[in-house]
């Protein structure tokens, strides 16, 4: 089960000109949705990545972080700037979510749906990409968008980061173009648009996605993947509570 | 730097030593994984200036000669972590401390107050405040040993951790105040599910400028002070430690931790005591909802012989009487079969952008309920008025205070020292960050349920750089509710009402780096 799981994303990108060739068969949900887990979190990796949360007063603040992912459930990240949240951790541990604050010196748990670091992302968005796992979805075009796929989603666990997603994902290349988030109700929470796509260590994916908040639209924030090495092997110790803080 | 010295002179060889042992563990856990660097390090911390002020009120039970009404606290911090790959860590927190005060005020035998001179207070000498310490060797890829000093904090518990029995207490209007640990051993075994931690923990007991001297035993010679006779010769034969074994366990997605503690006189009078602990976190949607508690046998508080404490004559006869001296305030239920506890019971709510909202009730067991506080209260007022009778120049009888902690290091000074009389406590904690994006708004609540006395503590943090905070709070005190409180020496006295200060206020500039 495991290594068909993990053949998934390959057998994809081996199906990629077949499905790009034949515009009368998209993708099924099952196929994109395994891509888009693969370019944007792909199994292990450990990255730094910069967020810059622009506020409504035309400020903004940027947080630096070290990022670091083992498999489907494993996810670490340290805080490094600015000065007044370095030494701040974040745990993810299949859906169980822990902040480690340095004055605290202990770990605390949280939920999935808070906002990451007070910016437009929440936590599930940074520390849970398995959109395979948590959603639903159905296969769609756009007219609007005629280069890419649409991609209707629907949560399976209350755990995932949104009760409803609008993916736009490029029939191209099958990286991920546009999102629109909702609550299971139908109101727009957040935009997000994925842009600057590079390859790191033959991983291509976008190293920018702009999150803009609907319900404070002069509020966005900005995650900027700096360095990403798809292929380290973390040891599983250091995804346990007890190694928070160190 | 004087830290950053001590710290490289003590542990550097500890983890030089060992880091081949551990490198060859761990390299099969790190199969494939690209060259750490050989040593990563990061060095934060920042400067605190914090004048504050506080209302000294007149008729409270505690002295109030060494409490200044204006304080100046200035603190320097830097921590420094350093990770040689997967072999090991070590981590300095520490702070220089500068602390001023003005403004004293003498509590006179009549419970009047009359200004007194500055003086020197030595709660408020500057001090290095280790908060932690320590060294870190990993001994395999489920093995870990840490030997210096640690804040070790197991519970969920925001405002208090009644399961904490090692650490310095907080204060629970600031919880992120306090920061020092204890100095330990510990050796721990974690897995993903679950952990396994063998801590073995020695009392400071002896400190100079926030160095200690002497950890576990008493050193064979008495201080300077102790042996010109100006203070008591405070040594003993005795091991000051505590023990504590503690497994955790993630269980349908539930924090679980039980601890066994076996202790002798750290931070109480119990002797070979044994206590146990258990604490349960869980998240349901934006709630983490939590529960610790503590059970032991006897209460290492101390309470007054109510024979002793009618009038300044029976108090005077029972301090004449070697039979009943010792009985005049003692911890005389410390062998008590009876099951007492603590227990901390709560919730935090999180909003969508961070907003907070945290409530816990905390039933102390050890309390004293109105009648042991009553005669406590009954002895603290007729041993001012037993002073009165005395001739001048005679010295009075000597009665330790009934309140305050055994705990020798209060770690990092504290902005309120909480100090649960009664059994019944509300602790309510409401944050609204991000107003006008640089603002966070606080209120704290700290209420005792059993005469509704308490303080609430509104502030405003501002968050000027991403560098720097100003802050701005008000400790506001709750008088209670007086027909609630406790009848002693012709009067009802709540818990507010034995505090030395009623009303403070501060203001804080931090400056990160």
């Amino acid at each position: 089960m495991k290594t068909s799981t993990q053949l998934l994303p390959l057998l994809s990108i081996l199906s990629l000109p077949l499905v790009s060739a034949a515009p009368a068969a998209p993708p099924t949900p099952a196929e994109l949705l395994a891509k888009y887990d693969a370019i944007m979190g792909p199994p292990s990796y450990e990255a730094v990545a910069r967020m810059t949360a622009h506020r409504d007063d035309d400020t903004e603040r940027t947080y630096k972080m070290r990022i670091l992912k083992s498999g489907t459930e494993r996810f670490r990240a340290w805080f490094l700037e600015p000065a007044s949240v370095r030494g701040q951790e974040m745990l993810r541990q299949g859906d169980n979510f822990w902040l480690y604050m340095p004055n605290l010196k202990r770990g605390v748990r949280m939920a999935s749906r808070d906002s990451f670091q007070g910016g437009d992302f929440n936590n599930a968005d940074v520390l849970r990409v398995n959109y395979a796992a948590d959603y639903d979805g159905t296969v769609g075009e756009d007219a609007a968008m005629p280069a890419t796929w649409l991609l209707e989603l629907k949560a399976k666990t209350p755990e995932a980061a949104y009760d409803r997603i609008r993916l736009w994902i490029g029939r191209a290349d099958l990286m991920p173009v546009k999102g629109e988030y909702y609550t299971e109700s139908g109101k727009l929470l957040r935009t997000a648009e994925f842009s600057e796509v590079k390859t790191f260590k033959g991983l291509k994916r976008p190293t920018k996605v702009l999150m803009r908040n609907q319900l404070a639209v002069k509020r966005w924030s900005v995650m900027i993947v700096d360095e990403l090495d798809p292929k380290v092997n973390p040891p599983a110790s250091r995804f346990v509570v007890d190694d928070l803080g160190r | 730097m004087g830290g950053a010295l001590l710290f490289w002179c003590v542990l550097a060889p500890l983890l030089w030593g060992t880091a081949a042992r551990a490198q060859e563990t761990e390299s099969a856990d790190m199969e494939q994984a690209a060259p750490a660097p050989l040593l990563e390090s990061s060095a934060t911390g920042f400067l605190d200036v914090r004048p504050a002020w506080q209302h000294v009120h007149e008729g409270g039970i505690a002295t109030t000669d060494d409490i200044p009404a204006w304080l100046l606290v200035t603190e320097a911090n830097f921590q420094l972590r350093l990770r040689w790959g997967g072999r090991g860590m070590a981590y300095a927190d520490a702070s220089f401390v500068g602390q001023n005060g003005w403004t004293f005020l003498h509590t006179g035998d009549d419970g009047k107050l009359s200004e007194a001179a500055d003086h020197d207070v030595a709660a408020l000498r500057p001090a290095a405040v280790l908060s932690e310490l320590y060294g870190l060797v990993h001994l395999g890829p489920h093995a870990n040993l840490t030997l210096g000093r640690k804040r070790v904090v197991w519970g969920p518990g925001l405002a208090q951790n009644p399961t904490d029995l090692v650490d310095p207490p907080k204060d629970p209007t600031d919880p992120t105040c306090q920061r020092a640990g204890a100095w330990l051993a510990r050796l721990e075994f974690p897995f993903e599910r679950f952990t396994v931690s063998l801590v073995a923990a020695a009392k400071v007991l002896r400190q100079y400028s926030g160095v200690p001297t002497a950890l576990g035993v008493y050193p064979d010679h008495a201080t300077t002070e102790a042996a010109s006779g100006a203070v008591p010769d405070d040594r003993d034969g005795s091991s000051h430690y505590a023990t504590a074994v503690r497994l955790y366990a993630l269980v349908v997605d539930t924090d679980v931790n039980a601890v066994w503690y076996f202790s002798n006189l750290y931070n109480d009078a119990f002797e070979d005591k044994h206590r146990f602990g258990l604490s349960l976190s869980r998240v349901f949607g934006a709630w983490e909802v939590h529960v610790e508690a503590l059970a032991q046998r006897g209460s290492s508080r101390r309470y007054a012989d109510s024979g002793c404490v009618a009038d300044a004559a029976a108090l005077m006869q029972c301090g004449l009487d070697p039979a009943r001296r010792d009985r005049v305030l003692s911890a005389s239920k410390r062998d008590d079969p009876g099951v007492r506890g603590r227990v901390l019971a709560g919730g935090r709510w999180t909003g969508a952008d961070n907003e907070m909202v945290s409530i816990e009730y905390y039933w102390n067991g050890e309390g004293w309920d109105a009648s042991e506080l009553g005669d406590l209260l009954r002895l603290a007022t007729t041993a001012r008025q037993a002073r009165s009778f005395l001739p001048p120049g005679a010295t009075p009888p000597s009665i330790p205070s009934p309140f305050g902690s055994a705990t020798a290091d209060p770690g990092t000074p504290q902005k309120f020292v909480f100090e649960p009389l009664r059994r019944h406590y509300l602790f309510v904690t409401a944050m609204v960050p991000n107003v006008r994006n640089d603002f966070t708004l606080q209120a704290v609540l700290l209420a005792g349920l059993e005469d509704l006395s308490g303080q609430v503590v509104p502030s405003v943090a501002w968050s000027v750089r991403e560098w720097a905070t100003l802050t701005a709070a008000v400790a506001v005190p709750l008088p209670g509710v007086s027909s609630l409180g406790v009848e002693a020496g012709g009067r009802r006295w709540t818990e507010s009402d034995v505090m030395p200060a009623d009303w403070r206020a501060w203001v804080s500039a931090r400056l990160f780096y």
